[in-house]
């Protein structure tokens, strides 16, 4: 009896343990990563809260008068419109050409980890010199690009001064900056799926695209969600070549909501307004990011 | 769940890299300095525009000099674009970092609105103020109340490549140009023309006929419009309807439009690379400040002459020129006020102001400074001098400044890529509007 008592005990004991450790088990990832969302909270969330809540406050008054000036103003609307512009157009570039070049990267050839090196050397550049280099190549006296264009008989292009090209020049930049970066991460999840399946698929005599729409794009649908969105936010933010290249113009036309803030925030010193559109612009990159989880998800079922 | 929690997480990756964009410049290096009291000497800080650095710290040195055992002057040079940013931000948070910095003549009237200037009236005497010239004693006023003091003057001059005229064959004599008898804008476009159509008759060598030194700046651009009778804005320092729209600017925007087509002024091109245009034999007449000779001598560049600004024809009495230059202003925080105050007047004033002209080549704001030894060691001194007495014009006096700037700058800009002038001057002026309304 006295045996028995002692067994349960010691099997309750162990019971006991199991459930703290399995409890410990549960709560561990969340331990790991309550200094990062610490520091997350203090210095990015805050930030974005604090901008936000300054942009309804002017001389220390509660007000909507910030955004009724914004929502009467031109150039926020013009400048909108640019940013939306930008991103309908360069997001679906950059991860289909993404895409491509982790497929053509993910071939094991020889000398294919000369390619990746050289598809993810343009992220390595800073985004301030390579504006700086492709505003000193797209130079509408000199650069590269119009020589280029001369010797094929064709005339030269305005580029970065043309109000019709400068936008797209900028959109071609960034996508060459920052393709090979995205690259990297589809690469991952192409790495990760199962070669069986693909042998399977080529013995079942599925083609090239069908495996592609079937096995692998499902099977990477994580990697590419996750492209998607940090494109997505990242490109939203992008103002780098509109401030050292063409300072919003010609007339305006790479003039994006991020640039527009800069000036409010560090030109004008106009808190409220950057605030205002800082807060608007994290309203669209919510949306986005919400619409495209939905799409992401959709797609999974 | 698991949706729900990868959800918050990418929104979570969104609104951090929202807070990514708003990083903001870091402050200047301060040199591991305190800024505090050593060997019982007070240290002031001093933020200053790196453009300036070789007079300033001529005249920096000197003061701790005559100053030892009593101020130190610790400087920060930064470059042009930053120091504007760099004062923003530290003084929209009411920063003590600098006790006196620098401050555009143009933006007196806008960092004394916000508070980031402290009023020197009490200070600075009626005597000091005369010191200075008529339109520096402008610029370092707003509602009465005098905020900044001028280091120095700028003015306009047309500077031109001698080998280039003399290889094209053009004979004119711009010796004979005084201030009562100029060169037209018209004839000057004409000289240009014949000399690029020998110089570089195909085009292929990629010479221009004229250019400013800061192309694409209100600082000398406006000077066009002006030329022909424009205002640079309303009197009550807000109103741009009827200015940018009016006759003078919309003939000064078209006829600069077609100068650029013509090849005759650059496209593409920026103001921090104009000079190196003209120094390099790709320029032929250049607009630039009294510091261009400076630069042209440091480089080994000696082979140009220098002349009045051009007028337009029919427009003899509206000639205009650019002045106004950097002033040095107190930090209204500055807890070191009376050193601050005595190294302002000694670098604007006194002896500093001295060492300053005599390094930097800048234009003297102080009348006592145009000496006969002054303007026979630097003749182009002289040509500054009748303009600052006959034609300069102080740019826009307005709390606005900034957003002044930025879309003047942006108007000249967009003509010379090609907008429609009145379409480009009712989007500047709609800008504008909406700017002012935030100090109305």
């Amino acid at each position: 009896m006295g045996e028995h008592h002692e067994a349960v005990t010691a099997d309750a004991a162990l019971i006991r343990k199991q459930r703290a450790r399995k409890r410990m088990g549960k709560c561990l990832p969340y331990l790991m990563l309550l200094p990062a969302l610490g520091f997350i909270l203090v210095f990015k969330i805050y930030p974005v809260i604090s901008v936000s809540v300054e942009s309804f406050f002017r001389d220390g008054e509660f007000t909507f008068r910030t955004y009724q000036i914004l929502f009467s103003d031109k150039t926020f609307w013009n400048s909108l419109w640019t940013t939306l512009k930008m991103n309908i157009v360069m997001i679906p570039l950059q991860v289909v050409v993404s895409f491509i070049l982790a497929l053509l990267v993910n071939n094991m050839v020889a000398g294919i980890g000369v390619f990746r090196s050289i598809y993810y050397l343009p992220v390595t550049m800073a985004i301030s010199v390579a504006s700086v280099t492709w505003n000193l190549m797209m130079n509408v006296n000199n650069g590269v690009f119009n020589s280029l264009l001369s010797l094929a008989g064709i005339e030269s292009q305005g580029f970065f001064t043309d109000a019709k090209q400068a936008l797209w020049c900028i959109v071609v930049m960034a996508t060459w900056k920052g393709c090979g970066y995205w690259m990297m991460y589809l690469l991952a999840g192409l790495k990760g799926v199962d070669q069986s399946l693909y042998e399977s698929a080529t013995l079942d005599g599925a083609s090239y695209f069908t495996t592609l729409r079937k096995i692998t794009l499902p099977l990477i649908s994580r990697a590419m969600l996750f492209v998607i969105v940090a494109n997505t936010t990242a490109n939203m933010l992008l103002f780098a070549p509109s401030k050292l290249i063409t300072e919003g113009g010609p007339q305006n036309s790479t003039n994006v909501l991020m640039y527009e803030v800069y000036k409010s925030a560090f030109r004008n010193s106009n808190m409220s307004r950057a605030g205002a559109i800082t807060t608007i612009l994290l309203v669209i990159i919510i949306v986005t990011v919400v619409l495209q989880f939905r799409m992401m998800n959709k797609t999974d079922e | 769940m698991k949706k729900v929690l990868s959800l918050f997480l990418a929104l979570m990756l969104a609104v951090s890299l929202v807070g990514c964009g708003g990083d903001s410049t870091p402050p200047a290096d301060d040199g591991g300095s305190d800024g505090g009291e050593a060997d019982g000497a007070v240290t002031i800080k001093l933020m200053m525009s790196q453009t300036q650095q070789p007079g300033v710290s001529a005249a920096v040195e000197a003061f701790n000099k005559a100053y030892e055992g009593k101020y130190v002057c610790e400087a920060d040079y930064l470059a042009f674009d930053n120091v504007f940013e760099t004062l923003e931000i530290l003084m929209s948070s009411q920063s003590s970092e600098y006790d006196v910095f620098a401050a555009d003549g143009p933006n007196i009237a806008a960092y004394a609105k916000r508070g980031y200037l402290a009023p020197l009236g009490s200070y600075i005497t009626e005597e000091e103020v005369q010191m200075l010239t008529p339109p520096m004693q402008e610029e370092a006023f707003y509602n009465g109340e005098m905020y900044g003091v001028p280091m120095g003057d700028s003015s306009l001059v047309l500077y031109y490549n001698k080998a280039l005229l003399e290889q094209a064959g053009i004979t004119y004599d711009f010796d004979a140009i005084t201030g009562e008898n100029r060169i037209s804008w018209e004839e000057l476009v004409s000289i240009a023309k014949e000399a690029q159509s020998k110089l570089d008759p195909d085009g292929t060598q990629g010479i221009f006929g004229i250019e400013f030194q800061q192309v694409g700046r209100t600082y000398q651009m406006n000077v066009l419009a002006n030329d022909l009778g424009g205002a640079n804005i309303g009197s009550d320092g807000f109103t741009v309807e009827g200015i940018m729209d009016g006759e003078a600017w919309q003939t000064a925007l078209k006829w600069y439009q077609d100068q650029v087509n013509d090849g005759v002024f650059t496209k593409g091109i920026n103001a921090s690379d104009t000079s190196s245009y003209f120094m390099s034999g790709k320029i032929i007449f250049y607009l630039g400040t009294t510091a261009m000779p400076g630069t042209f001598d440091s480089n080994g560049f000696t082979d140009y002459g220098f002349t009045y600004v051009p007028y337009f024809e029919g427009h003899e009495k509206d000639v205009t020129t650019s002045c106004g230059s950097w002033t040095v202003g107190m930090n209204p925080y500055s807890e070191k006020a009376e050193a601050a105050v005595e190294f302002i007047k000694y670098l604007c004033l006194y002896d500093g102001s001295d060492v300053y002209i005599d390094v930097s080549g800048m234009v003297p704001a102080l009348s006592r400074q145009f000496t006969d030894e002054l303007l026979a060691a630097k003749p182009y001194l002289a040509i500054a001098q009748y303009e600052g007495a006959n034609t300069a014009l102080v740019r826009a006096i307005t709390p606005g400044f900034n957003e002044y700037a930025t879309s003047v700058n942006a108007l000249w800009e967009n003509v010379r890529n090609g907008a429609d002038p009145a379409q480009a001057a009712a989007d500047c002026i709609g800008e504008l509007n909406t700017a002012f309304m935030e100090y109305q």
